[in-house]
């Protein structure tokens, strides 16, 4: 019989222990020197159920309320075990680019902490699956599925995803999606287009993340047919407006504010308890609402900024919608705001909704250019 | 590059002359910016008392913040006076024109308060 080699007695032994139990998978990695997590040991798993119509713009209620359940999810501490998130989507029955979009961010924030991987199954809708095979989902998620969703041949969306960190190149960010896009549009909707793309990235790379933090940004044009317009939606799941353009003394004043608040309560019912959750509503709610800071900001009227020439960029962006020969809107989404402003509409009307982190603007204009515009005639 | 009309006169091309997508407000923060077209494009050319004919038609669109930032700040830094020695053209997408007209007058107003 051949002697076996120190190298391979040692392999063999731990290949025989790998196959044993749990304890012993756990005694060879200590043995090892290294730190893996142990077979057996409880991991965390979470469920996000989606269902029903998902539209940011159209249905904002309801989708808020599923979407904000990605915010609730803690993510590990460093030496914790991974955690499991299994998003649920099979009930959905229609999905909006708008959600479609928040999904891939708010997924794409959660794995790339290396401390959740996300898994799930895909809407039996047709649209819905389209979609998010259409906004690249299936490379963000994991699935057990053996067709999951993918890009059509003849898309009618594109999406970028660019980084706050370095410098923008107009080239290889919103020219790709501007020229995704402008042969659908009339001259002047095209220059919105640009101009939208361009002052939302900019001014998510400047306002969006705190002070030397940096983030994703995530852009999406989308042609327009028959019934839906042509979109182009710049999101990132930061700090929001409100947070960006209010003044810090304000701030710290609110904080007094509620720690006031706080003690009060206490002292005048001792026996109930003010969890962190109500204190941190009750915040929400003290705060100068959120509708107010959006619009206010993209009037103009409202700015953190020191310097008076900036602070341009929403107002630029309401201008051009305004100023258009044909229809179209601007949505501002950001926390508990959305404020839609359409040419020749009614001003925005004040709503408050659920809270749904990071920004959302979205440019949309009316699809009759293909039918009535100079390319035809 | 920038071809003379008149002895006094240069025309500028925004898209041949700079760049065919023009960026954002600073340089720290973009290329192809609003800041570096009007130091490296327009000023060296006010600075010689030339009048300027800038030519907007060529890119592909502009950010807001490009345009606030070349013609306010041209305004900024050479005063009021230099809007007598701007003229735009931008023959297919006039609304450019005005815009970048519209920047330079805003600077003036929030220069003298009006």
């Amino acid at each position: 019989m051949r002697k076996l080699s120190r190298k391979e007695r040692d392999r063999r032994k731990d290949r025989a222990i790998r196959a044993s139990r749990p304890s012993a998978r756990r005694k060879l990695a200590r043995r090892r020197g290294k730190r893996i997590e142990a077979a057996g040991r409880a991991r965390l798993e979470l469920q996000i159920l989606l269902w029903g119509n998902l539209d940011l713009i159209g249905n904002p209620i309801h989708t808020r309320q599923q979407l904000a359940a990605f915010e609730s999810i803690v993510i590990p501490k460093p030496l914790a075990p991974p955690l499991r998130l299994f998003v649920d989507m099979s009930s959905v029955e229609s999905l909006d680019p708008s959600a479609a979009l928040y999904l891939v961010a708010q997924s794409n924030r959660l794995s790339e902490t290396g401390k959740v991987n996300v898994r799930g199954n895909f809407p039996r809708a047709r649209q819905a699956f389209q979609l998010l095979g259409d906004v690249g989902f299936h490379k963000v998620m994991r699935t057990r599925s053996a067709t999951p969703p993918r890009r059509s041949p003849d898309p009618v969306m594109e999406i970028l995803k660019g980084s706050t960190i370095g410098k923008l190149d107009p080239e290889t960010t919103w020219k790709k999606l501007h020229a995704f896009l402008k042969a659908q549009l009339s001259g002047d909707q095209a220059d919105a287009v640009y101009n939208a793309l361009g002052e939302c990235i900019e001014n998510v790379k400047q306002h969006a993340f705190a002070a030397r933090h940096h983030g994703a940004w995530y852009a999406l044009a989308i042609k327009p047919d028959e019934a839906s317009p042509a979109r182009a939606i710049v999101l990132d799941i930061g700090q929001g407006i409100s947070a960006s353009v209010r003044k810090p003394r304000f701030e710290t004043m609110m904080q007094k504010v509620v720690a006031a608040i706080i003690s009060a309560v206490k002292l005048a019912f001792p026996d109930e308890e003010l969890t962190e959750k109500e204190a941190q509503e009750l915040l929400a709610k003290i705060r100068s609402d959120d509708w107010t800071c959006v619009y206010l900001a993209s009037l103009g009227l409202r700015t953190q900024v020191p310097e008076k020439k900036r602070g341009t960029g929403l107002v630029g962006l309401r201008a051009s919608i305004l100023e258009l020969d044909s229809p179209g809107a601007l949505h501002v989404l950001s926390g508990s705001a959305a404020v839609t402003w359409r040419r020749a509409g009614p001003d925005p009307k004040q709503e408050i909704l659920p809270p749904l982190r990071g920004t959302m603007v979205c440019l949309e204009f009316d699809a009759t250019f293909g039918m009535t515009g100079p390319l035809k005639i | 590059m920038t071809e003379a009309m008149a002895a006094d006169e240069v025309l500028i091309d925004v898209a041949g002359d700079f760049s065919p997508t023009p960026g954002g407000r600073y340089i720290s923060e973009s290329l192809y910016s609003g800041q570096e077209f009007r130091e490296k494009v327009l000023e060296p050319q006010i600075a010689q008392h030339k009048r300027l004919v800038i030519d907007l038609d060529g890119p592909e669109g502009f950010t807001t913040s490009f345009l606030e930032e070349a013609f306010g700040g041209l305004v900024r830094k050479f005063g009021r006076n230099v809007v007598s020695m701007v003229r735009f053209i931008a023959v297919l997408r006039p609304n450019r024109a005005r815009k970048a007209a519209e920047y330079m007058q805003r600077a003036v107003n929030a220069a003298t308060g009006a």
